[in-house]
Order: structure tokens, then C-alpha cells, then sequence
């Protein structure tokens, strides 16, 4: 009853989610690729504060303070996570472990953010 | 009572009607987030399908009211400023792109593609202001945001399109 006949109007937006799908799953596996090991960038208020090397983080919690509020980054071997914030909304908690290059848990109320990138992706162009 | 004031009183009460809605299922929804592993923030979108609704069922101006007053008054029940923002720019990106399609195909397009168009255009927006208060680094999001949004646009498309019909009949036995 609902999907009795395709129209052209559907064919406009079927073919522009096909292009969107594959120009993001494009730019993902770019990005994927040749990344190296997973590399965590902690960025608070916009500059990058830490640079760890996944592979052989050891288990810690390091607070960060961002002028907006903390966030506490737990890290383990091959995988990181902000494992609490004082923001209103837990979104960037939620979010849980990130362990692959272009994952990231933002924590967009207090300014900080857990990039994970491969260790030959330029940093500048992250945080610019 | 002149037929214009009473056109005008049921016109109001319908967008009340329709706002009311929207406002519950926009507050209803923040209580459950969807918890996917390294996706925050997404949504079912059931808000948006009122958005939707009342766009079939009175027009693209009435929809963009309900919109907005949705919008609003969900920010001062919860999620503040930075709430707004976000659900501001989807909310108003969502309805420029069904407006748009429905001025651009009329009766020529289905209720699950005016849908999936919306949820895409609600995530770019979210996406754009995330990008403004984070940094370009927000766009590794931007694949599973894609997926999410045709997968809870079309379905929302689906409740819209089930629900619409039986509306239609309703008020035309008024």
C-alpha cells in the first residue's frame, strides 16, 4: 500500500542517497587505508593536547580541563574512550570504546574531543 | 460566528494539535537514546514525522510553525541552548528539503522518500552546527549519520504514510 509504485520524485532521492552512501563509504576506506597504527588525538578548545599511540597505550584515565568544563579520557591498549564528562548531555560518554582510525568521541558542550587517526594521517588537517 | 473566524479557530486549534504532538514525541525521544557503539546523538526522529504529517495534511507554512514551536518549546524543557541549535538547524534544513520536494514533485513522490530526504537534511544541519562548534573533525560521523538517517527516514516515512490516509478520511467526514 505504501510502496505501490516508484515515482519519478523517489528515483530523485533514491539517487542522491546512493551518491551520498558512496561518496561517504569512499572517503571512509580513503581514510582507512595506509592510516598506520591507530593513533588517539585529544583535542581540547580546539588544539590538540595529546598524541597517543594506541598500540602501545597502557590503561590510564587522564582529565582533561577545557574552558567549558572536564572531561576524564580512558585509555587501553588499542582502544580509548572518554569515560566521563561534566556536560548535561553524556553524549560523547555514550558514545563508549573507539579504537579505529576516523572514530571519534566529541564531547561538543565542553570542547573536547578524542580523535583516533592513523599515525601517517597529517594532524594538522584534523584540527584545522 | 462568521465562517472566516471559525476557519481561523480551527486552523489554530489543528497547529495546537499537531505542536502538542510533536512536542511529546520530541520529549518522549530524548529519554531514549539510541546507544549505537561509536555513533553519538542519533535519533529515531519521531518528532520530525509531525513536522511531516502536517505538512501532507495542511501545508509546507503550517509545518514550518509546528516546527519551530517544537523546537522551541522542547529547548526550554530540556536540552538548553545547545539543544536548540541543534535541533534547530535539523529541524529547519528537514523541512526546507521536504517543502522542497513536495513543491518540486507534487503527488509524484512517496511519502518514504520525503521522509528519507528529511532525515538526511535533519543530519546535515545537526552535522553543520557540530562543525561550527567542534571543528571539521565531526565529519567522521558523517557515513553512519547517512545510514542512520535512511534507515529512521524511512521509517518514519512509513508510520507518516500509515497514519495519513485514515487523517484525510477523517477530516473530509467533518
Amino acid at each position: 500500500m505504501i510502496l505501490t509504485r516508484f515515482k519519478k520524485g523517489d528515483l530523485f532521492v533514491a539517487v542522491v542517497t546512493a551518491t551520498l552512501l558512496l561518496a561517504a563509504g569512499a572517503a571512509a576506506l580513503i581514510a582507512r587505508a595506509g592510516a598506520g597504527d591507530p593513533v588517539a588525538i585529544v583535542i581540547v578548545d580546539g588544539a590538540a593536547v595529546d598524541i597517543i599511540n594506541l598500540r602501545d597505550a597502557r590503561a590510564e584515565e587522564r582529565v582533561y580541563a577545557s574552558a567549558l568544563g572536564t572531561c576524564a579520557v580512558a585509555f587501553e591498549p588499542g582502544r580509548v574512550r572518554i569515560a566521563a564528562a561534566d556536560c548535561p548531555d553524556q553524549v560523547c560518554v555514550h558514545t563508549g570504546w573507539i579504537s579505529r582510525p576516523g572514530q571519534s568521541a566529541v564531547c561538543v558542550p565542553g570542547r573536547v574531543a578524542v580523535v583516533v587517526r592513523g599515525d601517517r594521517a597529517e594532524v594538522d588537517a584534523i584540527v584545522g | 460566528m462568521s465562517a472566516e473566524a471559525q476557519g481561523q479557530t480551527a486552523r489554530l486549534t489543528r497547529l495546537a494539535l499537531m505542536t502538542a504532538a510533536a512536542l511529546a514525541l520530541h520529549v518522549a525521544e530524548s529519554w531514549f537514546p539510541v546507544a549505537l557503539p561509536g555513533v553519538p546523538g542519533v535519533k529515531l526522529g519521531l518528532a520530525n514525522s509531525v513536522t511531516l504529517l502536517t505538512m501532507l495534511l495542511i501545508g509546507p507554512r503550517d509545518a514550518l510553525a509546528v516546527a519551530v514551536l517544537r523546537v522551541s518549546l522542547g529547548s526550554l524543557l530540556g536540552g538548553g541552548a545547545m539543544g536548540f541549535a541543534f535541533s534547530i538547524a535539523g529541524a529547519l534544513l528537514s523541512w526546507a528539503a521536504m517543502a522542497g520536494l513536495r513543491v518540486l514533485f507534487r503527488e509524484g513522490i512517496h511519502t518514504v522518500s520525503v521522509s528519507v530526504a528529511g532525515a538526511l537534511a535533519h543530519n546535515a544541519g545537526q552535522l553543520a552546527v557540530a562543525v561550527i562548534f567542534s571543528g571539521w573533525y565531526v565529519f567522521s560521523y558523517f557515513p553512519a549519520l547517512l545510514v542512520s538517517a535512511v534507515a529512521t527516514g524511512a521509517a518514519v516515512g512509513v508510520c507518516v504514510g500509515l497514519v495519513r490516509r485514515p487523517l484525510e478520511r477523517a477530516r473530509r467526514a467533518q
